[in-house]
């Protein structure tokens, strides 16, 4: 909780927590976790709530606000919009003024980018140039919050394995608090997406999960 | 005006019966609007105040942004019916000195700089007011702020000190400040002891003055203490972060 004292002494303040006098403080509500690096221990707090900061090399669903003279204004979900350019997308340079931007994205599509550049003086950059990146044409979209993601994330395997296995269906999760769920059909792309919410919310006993993990197995 | 009540009787009680140093009894509800990134509800005798914060969200219009950190936008408002005379729901000049002096006594506590070019939006609405708003708002909005997950270097608690009778006096309520002779509202970060906000109306002698922050500060520990609580009691119940499964 902001001002409560997490630690005395060693240590280095990370994220969600800062520094005074040897004392590290808690700067958000969130959990304490201790990591180790190099030899000193590093505090964080990782926090319960709070806006998605992008991170270069982030994966994030994104969705296309408005079109602009060789970019695209895309939301992920974070007090920034992000830019894609229009040479992020072509493997080579192309003359816009010949070019139908909304042929390639237009306002209300969904992508799946990576961060490439943020530095909080300017927008963050997206990129499409990568095999798992671009548009997305199907499936369902889910929206978390935050610390809910990390929760997914954490069993990131098991659970993409489940939903995989039972619901035929495949997982893009957005570091951005937005899961892309692509089924082979509607049903099955609802039920996923219920078993994530649940999951997610923390609905299930460890003893449930663990028994709705092991069936899949 | 009607006449003047016992502000302070013989046995040294005030006009609802409490101690010189007594608070009056709060009450803090976290995260009760849906739709705000936060949210704090707050009650605090006679005062039901009700704060939403949003944010840190892209702000409109752009050109207001701040290069290096990010902009609050405090708005406190009276509801028409928050008050014994209906009180038209324009924002009033003492509203818009309120939200001011509200968001001054905010901003030191907030790490501003971890989000340049956005916005910060807290709204404060007193739905019923009965002397000390200012200080319930700062109470409530703090703890509203902590809820949207926003990185704050501690809580600002508030409390206003006063003189009846020639007597120093804790959390004024509407009769006292009306009637007595002197209001003077503090808000702190209690770890650091730093305050972030000390106003006075009134006549308070240099000893008065240094006795009413100490007495201030007793009732801002206080009032911190059910800031915590109130958080506390929401969050505790959130399962555990990465537990092993």
């Amino acid at each position: 909780m902001p001002g409560d004292v997490v630690v005395t002494g060693h240590y280095l303040p990370g994220h969600g927590s800062y520094k005074l006098d040897r004392k590290v403080y808690a700067k958000r509500i969130g959990l304490v976790e201790v990591t180790d690096v190099g030899g000193q221990k590093v505090v964080n707090v990782v926090p319960f709530k709070g806006a998605y900061l992008p991170k270069e090399g982030d994966v994030v669903v994104g969705k296309v606000l408005d079109i602009g003279i060789g970019h695209w204004l895309v939301d992920i979900n974070s007090p920034y919009t992000a830019v894609l350019p229009v040479s992020e997308i072509f493997p080579r340079p192309v003359d816009i003024s010949k070019v139908d931007l909304t042929e390639h994205l237009n306002i209300g599509d969904l992508v799946v980018a990576r961060v490439i550049a943020f530095d909080l003086t300017r927008d963050p950059l997206l990129t499409l140039k990568e095999s798992r990146l671009g548009k997305v044409v199907k499936g369902s979209l889910l929206e978390l919050p935050l610390s809910q993601i990390r929760r997914l994330w954490m069993m990131r395997e098991r659970i993409t394995k489940l939903i995989e296995e039972r619901y035929k269906c495949s997982l893009v999760v957005g570091e951005n608090g937005r899961i892309l769920v692509i089924g082979p059909e509607t049903r099955q792309e609802v039920d996923a997406v219920k078993i994530l919410k649940a999951i997610g919310e923390g609905r299930y006993s460890k003893r449930e999960l663990r028994r709705l993990l092991g069936e899949s197995r | 005006m009607s006449e003047e009540p016992t502000l302070l009787t013989p046995e040294g009680l005030r006009v609802d019966g409490r101690r010189p140093d007594e608070l009056r009894p709060i009450k803090i509800e976290v995260g009760v609007l849906d739709n705000a990134d936060g949210s704090a509800y707050l009650e605090q005798g006679g005062n039901k105040v009700i704060v939403a914060v949003y944010g840190p969200r892209e702000l409109h219009p752009k050109h207001l942004s701040l290069p290096n950190r990010a902009l609050v936008r405090t708005r406190y408002h009276m509801t028409p019916f928050s008050v014994e005379e209906r009180k038209a729901p324009a924002p009033t000049r003492r509203e818009i000195e309120l939200s001011k002096v509200i968001r001054e006594a905010l901003e030191p506590s907030i790490f501003l700089n971890e989000y340049p070019r956005t916005a910060i939006d807290i709204f404060i609405e007193v739905l019923q007011a009965d002397g000390g708003t200012r200080c319930a708002s700062i109470t409530a909005a703090s703890v509203a702020l902590a809820d949207a997950g926003i990185p704050l270097r501690d809580l600002v608690a508030a409390i206003a000190v006063g003189k009846v009778k020639g007597r120093l006096v804790l959390d004024l309520n509407h009769l006292e400040d009306q009637y007595g002779e002197g209001d003077m509202p503090v808000a702190m970060m209690p770890v650091f002891n730093a305050v972030t906000l000390l106003q006075a109306d009134g006549l308070f002698t240099p000893e008065e003055f240094k006795k009413a922050l100490k007495l201030a500060r007793k009732g801002i520990m206080e009032v911190y203490r059910a800031q915590k609580e109130a958080l506390r009691k929401k969050y505790s119940r959130i399962p555990k972060e990465g537990e092993e499964l």
